[in-house]
């Protein structure tokens, strides 16, 4: 801070009076975090090797017991299952998100305000009152059965609710407003004359499409995966409405430790090795696409 | 139209096209010669660029033809027109380096590696730009940019080059340069250009021939000289070299002069075989440089006024003189030396041959 003694003043600067001190305006962000986001973190780590006790509390003594409970088949298995869901959660919401998205990008600025609209509309109501909507839509006398048998598609009431591709219903409509408009403000900002261009050099519509196009709004496809995939890794109470208590994910473990199990540091392990594995599936994402050197990125 | 029809690469026939029921273009008839340098001129709005994309099939006519080589290139989409474009924003694609912009279009053709990479470097070099090869368009210049679209747009060697104000971003000195570059390049080429502006200089110096727009209408085609020269109406007149315009009625007619008189004066113009009679109500035009100016009236033919200031720019002297009638007349002169102060009354003629009749045909 004091290096600056042999730098010659600029005009005016000596007017504001002795040293620069606007570093001290950053001071107040660097307690934040460290409180609130650092603190906790490493907080929880360190319960993570801490030893359990009986009742809530814990004791302090360096161990790995927590992470080796881990190896046991119902924990992997648990782990399988958060993969597999959120990793079917993000490609369906890609599916479904980026020609929603692109096609939203492409409408009349009238229509673009009315999609936004559709899009905003379920976010005026609390996310647990809509999944109880899916309840009555799914459920083996709900909306869906009767309208189907009414139809003559099918000849006994399927059995969706309380089963995975319920849970996966509900986790795809919680996250895919995240990635239509990841997309959408992508698309948004697309330059159309590069297409035309491309078509003018002898792309088709299709070649054009690959090779500017998407390539152009990979970064808002990049974000809606990272915006839908991270927190479909934690969401649990989706898994647990829908899905009755057949299915488990890690997020309904770690709770269930933190309250009913009275297991702070195997709960603390559990959210450490979520996170470090979340963060292992985005680089590994970011190294198979080579999104990495795109701008807009969100990691 | 020296020699009519003989190697003509593009026609336009009869090309109309409306926005939102806004008529854009009214029938926009046009042949383009093989390896003429052909110019649409006109401001904003006249629907130049319209035209343009339509040739490249980037939009569609609501009526007319196109007809590239004789083929009708009606429904057929940009990628099978063998024209290229470039565009007045450049569209560089910025995840690209240079290299992959211009071997784009190669590219996508399946060309063997070794043949884009001679072919890409040759085209770089065409344009001065070799050694930016691995630099991406965020990294160039507004002029280096430039000159990567118009080496990207010849790589496929179209048989037609459409140029869309390409110049409009650059700054005066560099617009000057670009001119000179790339009309030499059309000639070494010997590609067809068809350049759009609003900016008649450029038109002037670049051209072969000039369409002037108007409207959505062709308000009038020819070389430069012709159009320069013997403008067909006042429009064409004002917008090429900026003539003066000015009214009045025939009083005698004889050879190949016409006589008019206003409540500015008289004037004298040449009549180019126009079918005229005494007392038909005429519009002239003359240009600034032909302008005379005096403090005694010449025998019979001047109109007074009263000079107003003058300003100095490119080398000109600009007279702006008000006549009578409230008209006003710019005269221009090289250099800086003028004689008569602002406010002083002065006498204006011209001699016959350079006052051209103009708005004949509009008139009943």
């Amino acid at each position: 801070m004091s290096g600056n003694a042999a730098v010659p003043a600029l005009p005016g600067a000596g007017k504001r009076g002795g040293r620069d001190r606007r570093w001290l305006c950053v001071v107040p962000l660097y307690v934040f975090t460290l409180l609130f986001v650092l603190g906790p973190a490493l907080y929880m780590v360190a319960i993570s090797f801490a030893k359990n006790t009986a009742g809530t509390g814990f004791r302090w003594a360096f161990t790995l017991d927590n992470f080796a409970k881990m190896r046991d088949g119902v924990y992997v298995n648990c782990f399988r299952e958060s993969f597999r869901l959120a990793l079917s959660t993000t490609a369906l919401n890609v599916l479904i998100g980026y020609p929603y998205g692109y096609f939203m990008g492409r409408l009349g600025a009238r229509w673009k305000r009315i999609m936004m609209f559709l899009i905003m509309v379920p976010f005026l109501t609390s996310s647990l009152i809509r999944l109880y909507g899916w309840l009555i839509l799914l459920q083996a006398k709900g909306v869906l059965n009767k309208l189907l048998l009414a139809l003559g598609v099918i000849d006994e009431p399927l059995k969706i609710l309380y089963s995975y591709p319920a849970v996966l219903i509900g986790m795809v409509y919680a996250l895919l407003p995240f990635m239509i408009l990841a997309v959408y403000t992508s698309v948004e900002k697309m330059d159309w004359t590069l297409v035309e261009a491309a078509r003018d050099l002898g792309a088709t519509r299709a070649k054009a499409f690959a090779t500017i196009t998407l390539r152009l709004t990979l970064p808002g496809l990049m974000s809606g995966v990272i915006l839908t995939f991270v927190p479909s890794m934690g969401l649990f109470f989706i898994a647990d409405l829908l899905g009755g208590n057949k299915i488990v994910l890690v997020g309904s473990l770690i709770q269930d430790q933190m309250t009913r199990g009275a297991n702070q540091p195997f709960a603390a392990a559990l959210a450490l090795v979520l996170a470090l594995m979340t963060t292992l599936m985005l680089w590994l994402y970011r190294k198979v696409t080579h999104t990495s050197e795109l701008e807009g990125m969100l990691l | 139209m020296e020699k009519e029809d003989a190697g003509v690469i593009l026609e336009l026939r009869d090309i109309t096209k409306s926005y939102d029921n806004v008529s854009v273009l009214k029938g926009i008839t046009l042949s383009v010669r093989e390896g003429d340098f052909v110019t649409l001129l006109g401001s904003s709005g006249c629907g130049k660029t319209t035209i343009l994309r339509i040739i490249a099939g980037l939009t569609e006519p609501d009526g007319g033809q196109v007809l590239l080589e004789g083929r009708d290139m009606c429904g057929s989409p940009p990628e099978k027109r063998n024209v290229n474009t470039v565009f007045q924003s450049y569209a560089l694609f910025p995840h690209m380096t240079v290299f992959q912009n211009v071997a784009y279009a190669l590219k996508i053709r399946g060309v063997d590696k070794r043949e884009i990479e001679r072919r890409v470097m040759d085209s770089l070099a065409m344009v001065q730009m070799e050694g930016s090869a691995k630099k991406t368009p965020a990294m160039l210049s507004g002029g280096q940019r430039q000159r990567i679209a118009i080496a990207r747009s010849l790589i496929n060697r179209p048989k037609v080059l459409l140029l869309d104000e390409p110049l409009g971003a650059l700054d005066l000195q560099l617009r000057r340069q670009m001119q000179y570059e790339l009309k030499k390049l059309q000639k070494n080429l010997g590609t067809t250009f068809i350049y759009v502006t609003h900016d008649q200089e450029e038109a002037i110096n670049m051209s072969d021939r000039i369409v002037l727009l108007r409207d959505g209408r062709i308000e009038q085609q020819g070389t430069p000289n012709e159009i320069y020269d013997r403008p067909r109406t006042s429009y064409a007149a004002q917008f090429v070299g900026s003539a003066n315009v000015l009214h009045g009625d025939a009083v005698r007619i004889e050879d190949g002069r016409v006589l008019l008189r206003s409540m500015n004066g008289t004037m004298l113009a040449r009549t180019d075989a126009l079918p005229l009679r005494e007392g038909d109500a005429l519009t002239l035009a003359v240009r600034g440089e032909n302008i005379g100016i005096g403090r005694e009236p010449k025998e019979g033919t001047c109109v007074r006024g009263v000079v107003e200031g003058n300003t100095f720019a490119g080398g000109m002297l600009r007279i702006p003189v008000r006549l009578e009638d409230g008209t006003e007349v710019v005269i221009t002169r090289q250099g800086i030396h003028f004689d008569f102060a602002a406010g002083e009354t002065v006498y204006l003629d011209w001699p016959p041959e350079a006052a051209v009749l103009v708005d004949r045909e509009a008139k009943p």
